[in-house]
Parts: C-alpha cells; sequence; structure tokens
C-alpha cells in the first residue's frame, strides 16, 4: 500500500469521528461564545490543545473566575488518561520511528485511539503511520472546522438575539452530561457517584476546585477498591 | 485574548502533548503487560468519568445557587433533551445541540 492510499484508507476510517467532532465542535465555538471568551480564543484553544472535554472544562472554570493557574492544574489533570492510549497503541506501532511517534502523538484523542485501537492490526505494517496520519488528519479538521461554524454562527446568534446568551450559557453542563452518560457503564459507576457527591459537598462549601481534585482521586480509588472487594 | 489565556492554552497545548507523546516514545510491549501497568490504567480509565461528573456539578451548581425554582426546571429539562438524545442517537454533539433546544424551550415558555 503506497502513502497515499495508507492516508486516505485513514481518511476514510476518520468518517465516523467527523460524525461525532463537527457537532461537538459546533457545541463548543458556540460555548465559547456564549461564555463570551470570543471566536479567536475559541478556534486558538481547538487548534492548539485539541482535547475536547478539557477545552469544555477550560473555558467553564474561567467563566466561573477559577483562577488561570488552577484552570489549567486541572484542565491538564483531566488529560492524564492520556497517558494510555501510546501504551496501548506501541504493541502495533513496533515499527514506527521516534520522529513517527512524536508527529503521531499529537493526534492520540480518545476517539481516534478507540478507532486506531480496533482497526490498525488489520493494516499492513509499512502503512500503519500513514494510515494513522490520515485518520487523525480527518479528527483534526472536523474538530477544528466545527469549532470556527459553531464559534461564527454563535456569535451571529448572539448579537441578533441577546436572550439567547444564558441558554448558550447550558451548553457546558450539557456537554459533561453527555459525556459521563457515555461513559457510564457498571465498572464507572461508584466512582462517578463517589464524585458527584464530592464535588457537591465541596462546592457548597465554597471550594469547588479542590471538590475537583478531590473527585478525580477519590472516586477512582474507592472504585478500584470496591472491584477488589467483590 | 489576554496574554494569560494565551499562556494557559499554551501551557495545557504542551502539557497535553507531552502526556500523550512521553509514554508512546518510551513504551513497549513488555511494559503494557505488567499487573501494575493494569491497575494504573484502571485509575486512569476512572479519573476521566469522575473528573467529568466533578465539572458537571461546579458547572449546573452556580446557575442553581439563585434558589429560583423555574431555573431548576429549566435545567432539568436541558437534562431531560440530553438524556432523551442520549439514549436515541448516542451522539455527544447532538446530546449538546438537544439540551440547549430543551433549556431554551423552558426558559422561553415556562
Amino acid at each position: 500500500m503506497i502513502r497515499s492510499t495508507a492516508f486516505k484508507g485513514g481518511l476514510k476510517s476518520s468518517f465516523p469521528i467527523v460524525a461525532g467532532y463537527l457537532p461537538v465542535g459546533f457545541a463548543f465555538g458556540v460555548a465559547a461564545e456564549g461564555a463570551q471568551a470570543g471566536t479567536l480564543a475559541a478556534v486558538f484553544t481547538s487548534l492548539f490543545i485539541y482535547a475536547g472535554a478539557s477545552q469544555f472544562a477550560l473555558i467553564g472554570l474561567l467563566k466561573d473566575g477559577v483562577p488561570i493557574l488552577s484552570a489549567a492544574l486541572i484542565t491538564l489533570g483531566l488529560n492524564l488518561r492520556h497517558l494510555l492510549y501510546g501504551p496501548g497503541l506501541s504493541r502495533d506501532t513496533e515499527e514506527f520511528s521516534l520522529r513517527e511517534r512524536l508527529v503521531a502523538a499529537f493526534g492520540l484523542t480518545d476517539e481516534v485511539f478507540a478507532v486506531a485501537f480496533s482497526r490498525i492490526g488489520i493494516i499492513p505494517h509499512e502503512s500503519r503511520f500513514w494510515w494513522l496520519m490520515g485518520l487523525e488528519f480527518g479528527a483534526y479538521l472536523s474538530w477544528f472546522g466545527g469549532t470556527i461554524a459553531g464559534s461564527i454562527s454563535g456569535d451571529l446568534l448572539l448579537s441578533h438575539y441577546s436572550l439567547l446568551r444564558p441558554a448558550l450559557s447550558f451548553a457546558l453542563p450539557a456537554l459533561f452530561l453527555s459525556l459521563l452518560l457515555s461513559m457510564l457503564n457498571s465498572s464507572t459507576r461508584l466512582a462517578v457517584i463517589t464524585s458527584l457527591i464530592l464535588a457537591a459537598a465541596f462546592h457548597w462549601s465554597g471550594h469547588s476546585e479542590t471538590g475537583i481534585i478531590a473527585a478525580a482521586f477519590i472516586g477512582p480509588g474507592i472504585g478500584i477498591i470496591c472491584r477488589k472487594n467483590q | 485574548m489576554k496574554t494569560d489565556f494565551i499562556i494557559a492554552v499554551l501551557l495545557i497545548a504542551v502539557g497535553t502533548y507531552l502526556i500523550r507523546a512521553v509514554p508512546f516514545v518510551l513504551s513497549s510491549k513488555k511494559e503494557t503487560g505488567k499487573k501494575s501497568w493494569h491497575q494504573i490504567n484502571l485509575f486512569f480509565q476512572l479519573m476521566g468519568p469522575s473528573m467529568i461528573a466533578a465539572l458537571l456539578v461546579v458547572s449546573v451548581a452556580s446557575p442553581l445557587k439563585t434558589q429560583d425554582t423555574s431555573q431548576l426546571i429549566n435545567v432539568a429539562m436541558g437534562f431531560s433533551g440530553v438524556g432523551v438524545s442520549h439514549w436515541l442517537w448516542n451522539n455527544s454533539g447532538i446530546s449538546v445541540l438537544a439540551g440547549v433546544t430543551s433549556f431554551t424551550t423552558a426558559l422561553l415558555f415556562l
């Protein structure tokens, strides 16, 4: 398989991700406008960070007046799960050079990892890098494009219908709930319930940031302990 | 854009890239088979949903602090829209748009 064929194959494999990223990227652009972050800030964030949930988190935390350094640390904490994606793919990417790994790492989002993990094994070894590039390029382009479209539409809507501002502010809770629903299963349920209770308790005592960090460690800890005891 | 915001985004971007790149560069077939790796894997798998749950509470709790019953109904309607949409299509983007639409409808008519 030549490079361009492999790249096109990866691009084709990215279609299910594109279908998911376009509306979420659009929603991020709209939410950023709703939070008064501005089109440029939304596009800048999508271009460089390229990590869905954490981008929403960053905008939401800054909107709530959380100090910028704390917001950055919480956002990075949310991306810690990405530590596992490289090792998860390493078995099927042993032939990748150092430079190829450094390039491919940028696009390893949740969805790209999921598709790559399930399909890269059937791609010929010599074509895997370019196939992954096609997959990542399709996903990145749709995320970036969705953000621009959402941000411009949000800006236009808000300039004509200012009453929509409180409505668009609901985009962040809606996104977090939809992400949570897609992650909820028997193995994550206990950790999620623990985190909801912890975050609510800390929030109402005036320590929202501490609550998020506590939930990030205590929730999974309780989830693992209970799984061991079963 | 404020300089603070640009610096924060660049810091997060570099941090996120390193989180993805360093284990990818260092990983090998042997390491992923270790039992401790599976424990760490499980911890990080649970960390994502846990943090999103906490962020959900913080994002929704601020508007509800007003103790306005109509705001509570609006939020409940919005969440219902997200829940039904998730059940029907299982697509985060569509769920967000459905949630915002339900919330707006409640805001305008209830």
